[in-house]
């Protein structure tokens, strides 16, 4: 039996698809077998971000009604064996998916994959709550602005109310040169406002533009800043304990020698 | 358990909402549980009593008073049969706001959460920026208050709010409203350490917040 996490924020456009494309990733080089479920129904993105789209036949919506059987949606990554995607529909929209078909899809995919990776819509209403109802666990993603905490708020309260499991946080686009100089919220003051256990720490990183368009996640190479922090992730999530990389450490030894010599 | 008795404090009166429909024997013992499981809350407690949501005999009636006063240390003042009693006589015995009755909530308050009581406030935890706690009594926050506060909603003008970090977006007492217009609202790392356990309250009319000192006290204290 699989474990499923659902990746959600609330606020549109934090990472979320990024995010749930680089895990699957890196929880496949791992060993592990992986698969993504794209819930943006109507909206997708995550076989664009694998660089998958032009291998889709059949979708989820195509699962859920029967039109075809789950092995022929299911598109092996080009890159790993053991990870897999089950795209969403296009032509569709969120009012289409009940909560008990997911349930019924999501039941499947547990059986047969070890991880289940399920990538939510943006919003809190109907899509969003398709989407949390079959999964064991919640990875929040959120970035160090007002407006993206205010949402990821929202939506933890909404997920304590409802019957999920063990919630985490991952907070994305940091930049440590804003945080330093004061103008852009601490990885701890995050924490205390949102009080949920930090399970990562990605920092901005233009190299996520780039694999985007190039259809490769920045955790295929892992050179990437980000590209290392996903790793480390996975590796968290599979539980292993990794140390936070001290994103601080270079700031911090350039500003020792400023100070001395402003003397 | 479930709720086949609920209690409510209202006006200085505590109303006991009982199941109309279950056996009266089921419904003593669901009475005694509750009332041990809020001996605490209600220990030297005066109060005005009313029953309500079923129809019960004078004898019925009795039968749960003395449930009442044994297994709670509480002083029943008089049993209300629900006619507004709103003479001067409950408002001079209770004060909701020295002695009314308290909802404790334990954990955070998040974003579109909404907090009402008809009597005192406590949180253990936080408020934060988009919630909204309303008390007819006062507010206690042990944590950081971010998000609005309205105590006093009933019209009174003694109630006071007090948080160990008093940072919200608006404050309210009684009508007085209050909005802050510094910033960095959740630059936390920055606030803690100047705002530490402060108070809010009315002063002619005027919403005054102060750290919570002796002689801030004082002031409060002295009309």
């Amino acid at each position: 039996m699989g474990k499923v996490y659902v990746i959600t924020s609330g606020k549109g456009g934090v990472g979320k698809t990024t995010t749930t494309a680089n895990l699957g990733v890196g929880l496949a080089k791992k060993g592990s077998s992986v698969v993504l479920m794209d819930a943006d129904i109507g909206l997708r993105n995550l076989d664009v971000i694998l660089g998958l789209e032009n291998r889709i036949v059949y979708n989820s919506m195509d699962v859920m009604m029967g039109t075809c059987r789950l092995k022929q949606a299911l598109i092996k990554d080009k890159r790993y064996d053991k990870l897999f995607l089950l795209p969403a529909s296009q032509t569709n929209d969120k009012m289409d998916v009940s909560p008990e078909m997911m349930t019924k899809l999501v039941a499947e995919l547990k059986e047969k994959f070890d991880y289940v990776l399920i990538d939510c819509p943006a919003g809190i209403e109907q899509g969003f709550k398709n989407a949390i109802v079959g999964a064991d666990e919640a990875l929040i993603i959120t970035t160090p602005e007002i407006s993206s905490i205010r949402d990821a708020d929202r939506v933890i309260g909404l997920l304590a109310a409802s019957e999920m499991g063990e919630i985490k946080l991952i907070v994305n686009r940091i930049k440590m040169k804003l945080v330093n100089e004061g103008n852009m919220l601490h990885m701890d003051d995050i924490v205390d406002i949102l009080g949920l256990d930090i399970v990562g720490v990605i920092p901005d990183d233009e190299e996520i533009v780039i694999s985007t368009n190039k259809g490769e996640p920045v955790s295929v190479k892992a050179m990437s800043p980000s590209g290392k922090a996903y790793m480390n992730i996975a590796g968290r999530i599979s539980g292993e304990d990794i140390p936070f990389l001290n994103i601080d450490e270079k700031i911090s030894l350039a500003s020792k020698f400023k100070n001395f010599f402003s003397r | 358990m479930g709720n086949n008795v609920i209690f409510k404090g209202s006006n200085g009166k505590l109303i006991i909402i009982l199941n109309p429909t279950i056996p009266f024997q089921e419904l003593k013992d669901h009475l005694v549980k509750k009332l041990e499981k809020s001996k605490q809350l209600l220990m030297g407690y005066e109060t005005a009593l009313e029953f309500k949501g079923r129809e019960i005999s004078e004898e019925e009636e009795l039968e749960l008073l003395d449930i009442v006063n044994k297994t709670v240390d509480i002083n029943i003042l008089f049993v209300s049969d629900g006619n507004e009693l709103a003479s001067k006589e409950i408002k001079d015995v209770v004060n909701i706001v020295s002695e009314g009755m308290t909802k404790f909530h334990i954990g955070t308050l998040r974003s579109g959460e909404i907090l009402e009581y008809p009597g005192n406030i406590v949180v253990l935890g936080d408020v934060n920026p988009g919630s909204i706690v309303k008390a007819e009594g006062n507010i206690v926050v042990i944590g950081t208050l971010n998000g609005v506060a309205h105590a006093g909603t009933e019209g009174n003008d003694e109630a006071f709010i007090v948080a160990s970090n008093m940072n919200p977006f608006q404050l309210k007492i009684d009508e007085i409203l209050f909005k802050n217009y510094s910033s960095n609202i959740l630059f936390r790392s920055k606030q803690i350490i100047r705002n530490k356990n402060n108070i809010a309250y009315l002063k002619n009319n005027i919403l005054i917040i102060d750290k919570l000192t002796r002689k801030t006290l004082q002031n409060i204290v002295t009309t």
